[in-house]
C-alpha cells in the first residue's frame, strides 16, 4: 500500500526539524566557561578584622582551573637605591619613568633581559578613592620560578611596580605570589573550598585538636589549582585578615594593598587580571 | 681544586667561548658594603684586577639590591662587608636560599656577628659571633695576627703567619670573652694568635654553596687612622686572602647549575601550559563525542517513537478507512 504523501511530507519535515535541533544542541558551546560569583574586599583597610572572598562557578566541565593570587604593597626604597633621589615627576610622566629611577631594578631588568627573561607586564589605570593612578607592574614570578625553583624565590619580591597620580606623585610597589604579604602574620583564617571539599588554615596557636584545621604555613603560596571541575562546581577562597599586621599607612600613601587575581582555564589565562585596590 | 687548575679551566672555558662565538652569560660577582659603596668599589676593583677573574662585578648599595641579586641567574658570588646591622636587614631570610642553591658568599665583619646578622652568622658564615673585641685606642698597633691551621686553595700563596690591620674581631665566646670552639662542620683556615678564635672560616652547604667568613676585618673609612681600609687593601696578604676567598666561593655550582639550559627551563612554562591545554582538549573532545552519541541516540529513539506513533495512530486509521 502506498503511503499517503501528506504523511510522508509531515514525517520528512519532522526529521529535518529534529535533525536541526539535535545538531544545534550537539554543537552548543557556553560563551563563558566560568562565572565570578563573588569578589569581595574592603575598599579602605579597616582597623578591625576584615574579610576578602573570591568565588567562581564553572559553567562547563573544566579539566584544569588555576587561580593565582598576588599581594603587592607600597615599598620605600632607600636613597642609595634611587638613581636621582627626591626626583620630581611631571604629570605627563608615567610609572615606567618612576621604575627607571630604581637603580636595582634597572640592572636587574638589563641583565635578565639579556638572558631572555622577560616579566609579565600589567599596565593599567586604577582608582584609589578620588585618585586615578597610572600603574605598571612587572611580574617575574613565572620565569624566575621556572629557573630557580620555589625555594630560592619565595623570600624575595618577584613583582616590582609603581603608580603615579595626577600630580606626578610616585609610589613604588613590591610583592609576590601569595594571598597576603606575610600570610603567617596577616591571616586569621583561610578557607579554600571546591564544593563541599574544604580546607581551613589557621595560625598554629589557634588550631583546635581534631578539627582537621591546617597551619597557615602549610597553605598554598597564593596559587590554588583544581582538576576535573564539573559544571556548576564552585571554588571559593575566603580569608579573614588582621589589618594591623600590614605596614601602617603613612600620610603619603595612596594604597595599602593591591590584590592581583589571575584565573587560568585549561592552561590559558582567562580574561584580564583582576585588581582589588585597598586604600 | 688548585688555583692553577682553576686558572687552566677558566682559560679553557674562555677559548671554548671564543671559538664557539656564542654569547654565553658571564658570571657575576656582587659586592656590597652598605649604603656607602667606597669599600665595595675598592673590593670589586681587587677582584677585577686578578688574572683569574673572567666575569663581571656589580657594586650594590642596599640590602634590597642584595636580595634582588640572589634572583639573578648569573650571580656566582656575593661579597658582603658590613659595619652596621642596618646594612644586613632582611638578608638572613634571603641569603640562605641562595646559599642552599649552591651560591658562593664571602662575609666580612658584621656578617659574622649574631646581633647584626642573625642566623647568617650561624647558617652561612658559621663564626657564631656573639662577642666582639674592639680596640679603640691607637696607643698600640691595631692588627690581628693570622696563624694558619688549615690548608686549601684559600691559603695558596699566603704565609703561615701574617698580620693585617684591624680594630678587632668577632668570635664565639663565653661572657668573659674566652673563645668557645665552633662546630667542626666549618673549616678554620686561620686563627687569631691572641684569642685562638677563627679569622678565616670556610663552609660548604649541602647544596654545594660555599662561604668564607672573615670576622677579623675591621677597618674604617677615615684616611688619617691606622686602620684605614686603604691601608688594608694595599696589603698584598689581604689582597691574596680576599681574592682567594672570592674565587674559592665563586667555584660553587650555582652559576653552572642555573644557567645551564636556561632556554629549556624557560620553555617549561610554555610546555606545562601546552600539556594542560592538550589534556583539556582531549577531555573536551571525549566529552563532545559522548554528547554527540547521547544526543544522536535520543534523536533516533525520538524518531522511532514518532514512526511508531505515525504507524499506529495515523496510518492504521487511514488503512482502515481505505479498507
Amino acid at each position: 500500500m502506498a503511503i499517503d504523501e501528506r504523511v510522508l511530507g509531515l514525517a520528512l519535515v519532522s526529521v529535518i526539524l529534529s535533525a536541526l535541533i539535535v545538531f544545534t544542541l550537539a554543537r552548543e558551546k557556553t560563551d563563558r566557561p566560568i562565572e565570578i560569583l563573588e569578589n569581595r574586599f574592603p575598599s579602605v583597610m579597616p582597623a578591625a578584622e576584615t574579610t576578602f572572598s573570591f568565588s567562581i562557578m564553572a559553567r562547563q566541565r573544566l579539566e584544569d582551573v588555576r587561580i593565582s593570587f598576588c599581594a603587592v604593597t607600597p615599598a620605600y626604597p632607600v636613597q642609595a637605591d634611587l638613581l636621582v633621589p627626591m626626583r620630581q615627576y611631571r604629570s605627563d610622566e608615567g610609572p615606567s619613568e618612576v621604575l627607571e629611577n630604581l637603580a636595582r631594578l634597572t640592572w636587574f631588568r638589563n641583565r635578565t633581559s639579556a638572558l631572555g627573561i622577560e616579566p609579565d607586564e600589567i599596565d593599567r589605570t586604577i582608582s584609589a578613592g578620588n585618585s586615578q593612578l597610572r600603574m605598571l607592574l612587572l611580574d617575574y614570578t613565572n620565569p624566575l620560578r621556572a629557573i630557580l625553583g620555589q625555594n630560592a624565590t619565595s623570600k624575595v619580591p618577584l613583582i616590582y611596580g609603581a603608580t603615579v597620580n595626577e600630580t606626578g606623585h610616585p609610589c613604588y610597589l613590591e610583592g609576590g605570589p601569595n594571598f597576603f604579604p606575610f600570610p603567617e602574620l596577616n591571616i586569621n583564617v583561610l578557607t579554600i573550598s571546591h564544593n563541599e571539599d574544604e580546607k581551613r588554615y589557621v595560625p598554629t596557636d589557634k588550631i583546635r585538636k581534631g578539627s582537621g584545621q591546617l597551619q597557615v604555613s602549610e597553605a598554598p603560596r597564593g596559587i590554588v589549582e583544581f582538576r576535573d571541575v564539573a559544571k556548576d562546581d564552585t571554588i571559593t577562597v575566603i580569608a579573614t585578615v588582621e589589618p594591623r599586621t600590614f605596614s601602617p599607612p603613612s600620610s603619603r600613601k595612596d594604597i595599602a594593598l593591591i590584590q592581583l587575581i589571575r584565573i587560568y582555564i585549561n592552561g590559558d589565562p582567562y580574561g584580564e587580571p583582576i585588581l582589588n585596590v585597598v586604600r | 681544586m688548585s688555583i692553577h687548575r682553576l686558572l687552566a679551566l677558566s682559560t679553557m672555558a674562555l677559548l671554548v667561548h671564543l671559538v664557539a662565538g656564542q654569547n654565553l652569560p658571564k658570571p657575576l660577582i656582587v659586592v656590597y658594603s652598605g649604603t656607602d659603596t667606597a669599600i665595595a668599589q675598592a673590593l670589586a676593583s681587587l677582584i677585577e684586577q686578578d688574572p683569574r677573574f673572567d666575569g663581571e662585578t656589580l657594586v650594590v648599595s642596599s640590602p634590597s639590591a642584595v636580595d634582588l641579586a640572589t634572583l639573578l641567574p648569573t650571580t656566582q658570588c656575593i661579597v658582603i662587608y658590613s659595619d652596621h646591622k642596618d646594612h644586613l636587614l632582611g638578608l638572613e631570610t634571603t641569603i640562605p636560599p641562595f646559599f642552599n642553591l649552591g651560591g658562593g658568599l664571602v662575609g666580612i665583619r658584621d656578617a659574622c656577628y649574631q646581633p647584626s646578622a642573625g642566623n647568617l652568622s650561624r647558617d652561612v658564615f658559621p663564626v657564631y659571633g656573639n662577642f666582639s673585641i674592639v680596640k679603640t685606642s691607637t696607643a698600640q698597633k691595631r692588627v690581628r695576627t693570622y696563624v694558619q691551621v688549615g690548608t686549601s686553595d684559600l691559603t695558596a700563596g699566603l704565609p703561615e703567619r701574617f698580620q693585617l690591620v684591624s680594630m678587632g674581631t668577632f668570635l664565639h665566646a663565653d661572657k668573659n670573652g674566652t673563645y668557645i670552639p665552633i662546630p667542626a662542620s666549618a673549616r678554620i683556615m686561620y686563627e687569631d694568635e691572641e684569642t685562638g678564635s677563627p679569622l678565616v672560616v670556610s663552609y660548604e652547604s649541602e647544596g654545594g654553596g660555599r662561604s668564607v667568613a672573615l670576622p677579623g676585618v675591621m677597618v674604617v673609612k677615615t684616611a688619617r687612622v691606622d686602620v684605614y681600609y686603604g691601608t688594608l687593601l694595599a696589603d698584598e696578604n689581604f689582597v691574596k686572602l680576599f681574592t682567594n676567598s672570592v674565587f674559592w666561593a665563586a667555584a660553587s655550582p650555582r652559576f653552572a647549575r642555573v644557567t645551564q639550559d636556561l632556554a629549556g627551563k624557560l620553555a617549561t612554562i610554555q610546555e606545562e601550559s601546552q600539556s594542560i591545554k592538550e589534556r583539556a582538549e582531549l577531555a573536551m573532545k571525549r566529552q563532545r563525542q559522548k554528547r554527540i552519541v547521547t544526543v544522536g541516540l535520543v534523536w533516533i529513539l525520538g524518531l522511532s517513537a514518532c514512526a511508531l506513533i505515525t504507524k499506529k495512530l495515523v496510518l492504521a486509521p487511514i488503512r482502515n478507512e481505505v479498507a
